[in-house]
């Protein structure tokens, strides 16, 4: 199953909608969109995880890759949306500690 | 996909392509047995952990045999590495990753048995049918 990924901007957010099921196979797409945004200068991103059904810990690997290369840019990296099984794998690493997290897109934080 | 009574069985190639079959497979099997939908997700997430484990350690290289059996109401899932499976390079640690493979398939399932001489590793869910 592939996973869709729209990119657009809210505010001082770019958000990065993403749809479908995360594994081994499909996350190295996104974190390399990801990461492309970063490199170009994108220091308020948002992923919007609302439609993400299924989350590896493979996944988990691209989130945090995104998340240090952030932090190395000085910008700030939100999951928003994350519910179900992402969440469970989130909270069984512990990673809901070291992520940012909003309920949604449309709470993200205004600074 | 190969069938008898209570067993049902698929092989994927050490492809990560694949993985997703085996999430459909584990998915299909957990609802024709009456497994919860949390249970399904976790029997999921269980599958595609060990399955990327071992791609990712080449340990599978005549590909992952993935076993579902109808047990006294419960669903027992089996995953193996075939082929040229080297144990010594398949445990559920050790590894990149690996330790977050293990604490995840641990907390999901604290039952999970794993031999690393064959590299199979087994979780058991309730199912209501059976």
């Amino acid at each position: 199953m592939d996973v869709i990924v729209q990119t657009r901007a809210q505010g001082p957010w770019t958000i990065v909608e993403v749809a479908g099921e995360l594994d081994l196979h499909t996350s190295p797409p996104l974190r390399d969109h990801v990461l492309e945004l970063i490199d170009s200068g994108t220091d308020h991103l948002a992923l919007d995880l609302a439609g993400v059904e299924f989350m590896d810990s493979s996944s988990l690997g691209s989130l945090v890759m995104c998340l240090k290369r952030m932090r190395e840019h000085d910008g700030r990296l939100v999951l928003a949306g994350v519910a179900g099984t992402p969440m469970k794998v989130l909270n069984l690493t512990g990673l809901d500690r070291v992520f940012e997290l909003a309920p949604s897109t449309a709470e993200l934080p205004s600074d | 996909m190969g069938a008898s009574s209570d067993r049902l069985s698929i092989r994927i190639p050490p492809d990560a392509a694949h993985v997703a079959a085996v999430r459909a497979f584990v998915g299909a099997v957990g609802r024709q047995v009456g497994c919860s939908e949390e249970s399904i997700d976790d029997l999921r997430l269980v599958a595609t952990e060990a399955c990327a484990q071992a791609i990712e350690e080449g340990a599978a290289r005549g590909g992952i045999e993935v076993r579902t059996m109808l047990e006294e109401r419960r669903l027992v899932l089996e995953i193996e590495p075939t082929g040229a499976f080297e144990g010594s390079s398949v445990t559920l640690d050790g590894a990149t990753g690996a330790s977050t493979r293990r604490a995840l398939i641990e907390g999901l399932f604290p039952e999970a048995e794993f031999d690393p001489a064959v590299g199979v590793l087994r979780v058991v869910a309730d199912a209501r049918a059976g």
